[in-house]
């Protein structure tokens, strides 16, 4: 089940409410190629595999649990501290986050 | 969205963030499907993660899909000489597949994922041939292999040394990636269909000046945890190639030319 790709983050307002909901994407898309492989490097590599598996890779979470040989909640949990790392790594380099915090 | 402090204001936290990275199993899609629309908390992840995919689509490498060079590719792969693929299998084939194994999803997408991580096979200038045995005996061993392939390439994606070279079909669907270093060039299948290993296997061709040459021999699993992983490291130089494509063969070697080129990519320059 391969369904993802980066275009997925793209807002679609026909699809169950699934859009970006105040996400500048136009802002997001000039965030430096550079910056973001820096901040993936600075991920626990436990928590970047997974995104990357995911993310990148379009696997499920089961799948990526498969891959990797641990349990699936474990896949949850590094996706969510990794995503959580990435927004403070990137905050940080002064890009334009925090408009989904309202 | 801070760490344990998300999940434990609602338990549904975690499957947020996957929601909004398009990765959940469709039990726990439904789950929050219901769910999220009386939950801000979720609401707020959703749209923060989402932030962050948007930012990740960034590293990815635009298409570039050239509708001529199967042509160009083949036309090179005739006037090649013996590549060392070919001195070793003593089986070159140029039969055409069945056009039936050829069949690819459409996406219609412009971008591609960049490090699609479910088979990795790394080579340097030589060949080496992804022959591992799948019977359960060998599973772990493959899983062991695969796991340093995928070392390789999490690696890779964080480094902008490392070049990426989209492979696509004529009509822009994404295949698979190319990294290249100096010294190795590793194939990572994006959406290749899996392959019929006991009678076909998946070739990536490099195509360098007036020559193609067979790089890596690799096939594609609908099995997770069994897929082949080989990688060689060899210091030589693979120089550099101005263009890739993979192509599905029959038999287990790369023939001295490519039956059909099923996806293809320049190198950025």
């Amino acid at each position: 089940m391969r369904r993802h790709t980066a275009q997925a983050v793209e807002c679609d307002e026909e699809q169950g409410g699934r859009s970006v909901a105040g996400a500048d994407l136009d802002a997001l898309a000039r965030v430096a190629a550079g910056v973001v492989r820096e901040a993936l490097a600075q991920l626990a590599p436990a928590q970047r595999e997974v995104l990357i598996l995911t993310y990148y890779g379009g696997y499920t979470q089961r799948e990526a649990a498969t891959f990797i040989g641990i349990p699936l909640g474990t896949v949850k949990s590094r996706m969510f501290t990794g995503v959580a790392r990435l927004r403070e790594l990137l905050a940080a380099e002064g890009n334009h986050f925090g408009r989904a915090d309202l | 969205m801070t760490g344990q402090d998300a999940r434990s204001i609602c338990p549904y936290g975690e499957l947020a963030v996957g929601w909004a990275l398009h990765c959940l199993e469709p039990e726990d899609e439904a789950l929050l499907a219901e769910h999220l629309p009386s939950c801000a908390h979720c609401s707020r992840t959703v749209a923060q993660t989402e932030e962050v995919g948007a930012a990740l689509a960034s590293v990815v490498p635009q298409l570039d899909p050239q509708p001529d060079l199967e042509w160009r590719i083949r036309t090179a792969a005739a006037q090649a000489p013996s590549t060392e693929t070919q001195a070793r299998s003593g089986k070159a084939s140029t039969t055409e597949l069945p056009t039936a194994r050829r069949r690819f999803r459409s996406r219609g997408t412009a971008m591609i994922a960049a490090a699609a991580v479910l088979v990795a096979v790394t080579i340097g200038l030589g060949v080496r041939v992804a022959q591992l045995d799948s019977e359960r005996d060998d599973l772990q061993a493959q899983r062991n292999a695969t796991a340093g392939a995928l070392s390789q390439i999490l690696g890779k994606v964080a480094d902008p040394e490392v070049g990426r070279t989209a492979l696509a079909t004529p009509d822009g669907s994404p295949m698979a990636v190319v990294f290249t270093t100096e010294t190795s060039v590793t194939v990572v299948p994006v959406h290749l269909p899996p392959n019929d290993a006991t009678r076909e296997t998946y070739v990536l061709w490099g195509l360098r000046g007036d020559s193609a040459e067979a790089l890596v021999v690799f096939d594609v699993s609908t099995e997770l945890g069994t897929v082949p992983a080989a990688r060689a490291d060899q210091a030589e130089q693979t120089g550099p190639f101005t263009a890739f494509a993979v192509s599905v063969e029959p038999g287990r070697t790369a023939p001295i030319s490519y039956s059909q080129v099923i996806a293809s990519g320049t190198v950025p320059s």
